[in-house]
């Protein structure tokens, strides 16, 4: 088997294309880990080789799960609190109101 | 009919790039990675390694270890150490010591360039020094120190009509509005008595309503409390404070040559003072809080009276309660940086934050307001934990965390990263890190790491820190020690895009090898790799690892731009240690020694013999001064240096640009190779261009069968 020759290479040298074997989890881990050249009864000619992983690779996936603070919180913090004032309203076609959420004076 | 001799083509092991850098493991690694490098560039070309330059030292008779480093914005570099030293470094880099703290550091030193003030964290005080531009600086030792609380829970008594603290024991509130802090050099002369009624000393504790004087600290560790003596009697006194199940938590006497009518102040000999819960009090509970004191004479029916709102009632007494501006901590650190427009101290359990509002005296924020002032304890976070680095990552002030043992050998595995926005009261949220304290925290390319357990982690924004690779096998099993490695606060910073992590600081375990190591990539299309980058000056004279008597430290790693400092300490065989600091830049010479091992081939067939012929490296000439030697290991044995037969060393000398050696007889299953080299004289850097060793896979013999020794 050739050095340079292999999946890690590809993924190492083809930006974004280590994205594809980077098939990471916390909890799994990295699925996708294997040795080359297998155990094959074959002698080699290159030292045995672990595909390449990349870290942004896996960052990039868990900003799809971002760590973000809570809306939720407790008085005195001002963190993702939202102050609503007046209602909201859904009207019709016709320019009825159908749903109102808040307080109203007249409709309640 | 005989056979014709003839030479079959042999099998190759060639490496022509080195990209990959360090592997974890003894045979396999990413491609074209090795095992083991010092002192090597492998990264910047893909197709060559060079030697890196090396760390000299640029002091060595320091009086202690340094812990942390800033740069103003003259050029000139300041540095704090473990001991309290404070060194500038002038931008002709003459190292001089401009003054000492009131204690060891605490391996934080901040540098305003609106002030042109250095803000440096001791052990309890922050001290200042500046202006560093114009003028004399003047070092205001403790400039930040012990001073009076002045929040409602402790200058106001409980008033049942109304359900409130709001019956002033003292004038405290008025004047810590008019003129700042209250501290131990001004409250005799601008905290007054006004009230007209007495409490007449018992001899003995009474736990009852009147008897007892309870308060809400907003402010802790305590120092001390000063209560206003109206009449002085003939027996010594003494303060006793309680908790709420009327333990005793600390007492403190002034015998009766030292008091005198007025203020008398009762200070605690607790080491770093006595450590409480801020704001604990029950709503609603007719006044009593989680602490009180009492006040009591040592003789009988003594005269002795205190100051009181009402007569022959303790709760109103005149007091005054003044606690330490920083909690003594066990690991002894308190980082800082400023975020925000305010200077941020990790202070225990704490966050503490100062907005530069009045260097002189600032006074007390009313906690959890984030008003003006100095905030004691801007962020709390869960108690017993301390903090151990700081850092940024997007809007968020990261905050590590750790738990420290005062016991040397039965050490916590706790730790937390705490994320805060700079305004809201509670930490905007945090991630457990159960693997053990966070070391060293820093943020490069918005992702940000920290050293666990001798690996280091990375948090790029998701719910989970993602462990990135070993530094070093901190693991102790089978080496008959606890492991007690520790990384400073400071020992990780950015050099040429790459992180550096200094690692470790202290260890108890002697197989891990001191030293930068680095991480990164030059390229996008460059795998990140791993190496050992840089050794201290220490290394050639020293080695790497740790003894007990050794005693090896390293205090901090700081880059600017292409100078990077490394402190250190050690003890020599004459108990005497020595401290000093090292530093690489644009005029250093190649470093004095770097190595390299290849990963252990065994043609993916381990249970075949094969046969090993030669070696070659390739190099670029070889600069004059610089020496390469290559090496071989059967089977993970001894490396074999030099001819079996002949005993030629296997050398290069300078000129060279290649070396072949011949393995012979080197019938194997595993077979590693590397070199050695070192650099005494030479200016430039040796390249390595390739490593190959040929191999006889020897297919005609048998493949299974007992493995020879």
């Amino acid at each position: 088997m050739e050095q340079n020759n292999s999946m890690s290479d590809l993924a190492m040298n083809m930006p974004n294309t280590s994205l594809m074997f980077a098939a990471y989890t916390p909890t799994f881990g990295n699925i996708n880990f294997q040795i080359i050249p297998s155990q094959s009864g074959e002698v080699s000619n290159t030292f045995g080789t672990i595909s390449y992983l990349s870290l942004e690779a896996i960052l990039y996936q868990q900003q799809m799960q971002a760590q973000t603070a809570p809306t939720a919180v407790l008085p005195g913090q001002n963190t993702g609190q939202q102050n609503v004032q007046g209602s909201y309203t859904v009207t019709d076609n016709a320019g009825n109101q159908r749903v109102i959420m808040g307080y109203s004076a007249t409709a309640f | 009919m005989a056979k014709q001799a003839k030479n079959l083509e042999k099998d190759k092991i060639h490496l022509n790039s080195f990209i990959g850098g360090q592997s974890i493991d003894y045979k396999y690694g990413i491609t074209n990675s090795f095992y083991d490098a010092k002192g090597l560039d492998f990264r910047s070309k893909a197709s060559q390694m060079t030697v890196l330059p090396g760390m000299t030292a640029t002091a060595s008779n320091l009086k202690d270890l340094i812990t942390a480093m800033v740069q103003d914005k003259n050029g000139v570099r300041w540095a704090i150490g473990n001991q309290g030293y404070l060194y500038r470094i002038a931008t002709s880099g003459t190292i001089t010591n401009v003054a000492k703290l009131d204690s060891n550091g605490a391996a934080g030193i901040v540098y305003n360039q609106q002030t042109d003030n250095l803000y440096i964290s001791g052990q309890q005080t922050i001290s200042t020094y500046g202006p560093l531009s114009t003028g004399t600086p003047v070092f205001r030792s403790g400039n930040f120190t012990i001073n009076a609380s002045n929040s409602f829970g402790t200058v106001n008594i409980y008033d049942a009509s109304t359900n409130a603290w709001d019956i002033a024991r003292n004038n405290m509130a008025t004047v810590s509005t008019a003129t700042g802090a209250v501290n131990l050099n001004n409250y005799s002369t601008l905290i007054t008595n006004t009230l007209s009624n007495n409490y007449i000393l018992p001899n003995s504790i009474i736990e009852t309503s009147i008897n007892l004087s309870s308060f809400i600290p907003d402010i802790e560790p305590f120092y001390s409390i000063a209560v206003y003596i109206t009449t002085k009697g003939t027996g010594n006194m003494t303060l006793t404070l309680h908790d709420s199940f009327n333990n005793t938590l600390a007492s403190s006497i002034i015998t009766n040559a030292n008091l005198k009518t007025g203020w008398n102040n009762f200070v605690f000999s607790t080491p770093g003072g006595v450590r409480a819960v801020t704001s604990a009090y029950q709503t609603g509970f007719a006044g009593q809080g989680q602490y009180h004191f009492h006040l009591t004479s040592s003789v009988l029916s003594d005269s002795t009276a205190v100051g009181t709102y009402a007569s022959n009632d303790m709760s109103g007494v005149n007091m005054i309660l003044f606690a330490y501006r920083m909690v003594q901590t066990t690991n002894g650190w308190h980082p800082m940086t400023t975020f925000t427009g305010k200077l941020c101290i990790g202070n225990g359990n704490y966050l503490s934050t100062y907005d530069f509002s009045n260097d002189n005296n600032p006074d007390n924020a009313v906690s959890g307001t984030h008003g003006y002032g100095w905030d004691r304890h801007a962020l709390p976070l869960d108690f017993g934990y301390e903090v151990c680095g700081l850092t940024f990552n997007n809007q968020y002030l990261v905050i590590a965390a750790e738990k420290r043992s005062s016991n040397s050998s039965t050490n916590f595995q706790d730790g937390y990263l705490y994320f805060w926005d700079g305004s809201n009261s509670l930490p905007n949220f945090k991630i457990e890190i159960p693997m053990g304290a966070p070391y060293s925290l820093t943020t490069l390319n918005n992702v940000t790491y920290f050293v666990c357990g001798g690996s280091l982690f990375a948090w790029g924004g998701g719910q989970q820190v993602i462990k990135v690779r070993y530094l070093a096998y901190q693991n102790t099993d089978y080496l008959n020690t606890y492991d007690k490695t520790i990384v400073n606060p400071n020992m990780m910073d950015v050099r040429y895009n790459l992180l550096m992590i200094g690692y470790p600081s202290t260890t108890t375990n002697y197989n891990i090898n001191y030293g930068i190591y680095s991480w990164g990539s030059v390229e996008l299309t460059y795998p990140n790799s791993f190496g050992y980058s840089y050794s201290s000056s220490l290394a050639p004279s020293l080695g790497y690892v740790n003894s007990a008597s050794l005693n090896m430290q390293f205090g901090m790693i700081k880059n600017f731009v292409d100078a990077m400092y490394m402190s250190w300490q050690y003890t020599d065989s004459s108990s005497i240690t020595h401290y000093g600091l090292d530093i690489v830049n644009n005029s250093s010479t190649p470093a004095p020694s770097f190595s390299w091992t290849s990963l252990i081939w065994d043609g993916g067939v381990r249970y075949k013999r094969k046969k090993g012929l030669r070696l070659k490296i390739n190099f670029l000439p070889l600069p004059t001064g610089c020496t390469l030697q290559v090496w071989y290991s059967i089977d993970r044995g001894t490396q074999i240096t030099a001819d079996p037969q002949s005993g030629t060393v296997y050398q290069a000398n300078p000129g060279d640009i290649s070396i072949v050696i011949e393995l012979n007889n080197a019938r194997f299953y595993e077979l590693q190779w590397g070199f050695y080299g070192t650099n005494t004289t030479a200016t430039s850097p040796a390249t390595i261009t390739g490593i190959t060793a040929e191999i006889d896979s020897l297919e005609d013999e048998v493949s299974i069968r007992q493995d020879h020794t």
